[in-house]
């Protein structure tokens, strides 16, 4: 049986070792997921998009999170990843107190937002940290006010 | 109705309303990024642009409708002698075989109304109450003995209106200014000359005191 792993750095090494213990193993890749409890990931397991490496990559340096079909890319500072997560379970992972779901299909890093621009309409468009521009929607107007008490 | 009285402050409060809603989403956008600079602060709720901008065109809407409204509804202007010949043929009821007389420029209007066999008149003084642009409002009328016997002049400021039924024959009026005005010794009329005094001339082109039939009135337009 094997199982993923979605757990603090702390607890990593003793959930491992009781794991093996029952033997279950851990990867990366397997279809079920043992979480932690009301914990906001540290870090993503994420695929390097142009050499297809497995990356750990620390949530701190997440942009942002975007959904192009069935392709979800993950845009950091330093490259694009993929990852194999659907675009919900990112956002559960990653927790809303960091990041902001403002489109169905983008999860942004609040704390990389460098500019707000309004819309006539009601839309916002948002210049990140790595000079992207993304969205945001009708539907997540009032939803990303309220979160930023605008 | 005057259209340019109408689309003007419509057209500037339209400018008015984009002008405010531009500055308004100036003011939204630089309250939405200091909330992101100091997300801690309390932060003013400002609606979003659009529901301000709605709301203004609305105004905007209602606001022209009730001028439009306002100007339909209110009386028509007198701007010109067509206008003031009706308003005189409506309101003082003369005769569609009547004759008008109409003498007419910036500051004031004389008319004379008269049935065919130049035995029964009735006048009106008209005064431009718009200034720049032309509005004649109705000041005295009626019939008068002087008109139908001699001649009577409404003084105002700058202008004096001359109406007669022309009776002593008057063929040329000439102001002291200078100006002359030539009108048929046998036939009434009614017109409007600088102020500043003037005289009357027969056909023949003697002087003719006006006085001397005891029927010349003067009266002060206030």
């Amino acid at each position: 049986m094997k199982v993923k792993l979605s757990v603090s750095r702390a607890r990593e090494q003793e959930v491992r070792a009781a794991l093996a213990a029952h033997g279950i193993q851990v990867d990366e890749d397997a279809d079920l997921v043992l979480s932690e409890r009301d914990r906001s990931a540290d870090c993503l397991m994420v695929r390097d998009r142009e050499t297809r490496e497995l990356v750990r990559l620390p949530a701190e340096e997440i942009v942002s999170v975007e959904s192009f079909g069935h392709t979800v890319e993950v845009y950091a500072r330093d490259g694009v990843y993929r990852s194999g997560e659907r675009l919900y379970r990112l956002e559960a992972l990653l927790g809303p107190e960091r990041f902001l779901r403002v489109s169905n299909s983008a999860i942004v890093a609040r704390d990389k937002i460098r500019r707000i621009s309004p819309a006539l309409s009601m839309k916002f468009t948002l210049t990140m940290a790595d000079g992207r521009r993304v969205d945001v929607t009708r539907s997540y107007y009032y939803i990303f006010r309220e979160r930023l008490g605008i | 109705m005057d259209l340019i009285s109408l689309l003007l402050p419509i057209l500037l409060a339209a400018a008015g309303v984009l002008l405010a809603g531009a500055g308004y989403f100036l003011l939204y956008r630089w309250n939405v990024n200091r909330a992101l600079a100091a997300p801690d602060r309390r932060r003013l709720r400002l609606p979003a642009p659009c529901r301000v901008l709605a709301a203004l065109a609305a105004a905007l809407v209602l606001a022209s409708l009730a001028l439009v409204i306002a100007q339909l509804s209110g009386p028509a202007r007198l701007t010109d002698a067509g206008g003031i010949e009706r308003d005189v043929r409506q309101s003082q009821n003369v005769g569609s075989d009547w004759t008008v007389e109409i003498g007419l420029d910036g500051r004031a209007a004389a008319v004379l109304a008269y049935d065919p066999r130049k035995e029964e008149h009735v006048f009106s003084v008209y005064v431009n109450d718009g200034g720049t642009r032309p509005d004649y409002v109705f000041r005295y009328g009626g019939k008068s003995t002087s008109i139908q016997r001699g001649i009577r002049a409404f003084e105002l400021e700058g202008a004096t209106a001359l109406i007669s039924m022309n009776a002593l024959g008057i063929a040329a009026v000439e102001s002291h200014g200078g100006a002359r005005y030539e009108v048929a010794p046998n036939r009434p009329f009614a017109i409007v000359i600088p102020g500043g005094g003037y005289d009357l001339y027969d056909s023949a082109g003697d002087l003719i005191d006006p006085a001397r039939s005891g029927w010349y009135e003067r009266t002060q337009v206030r």
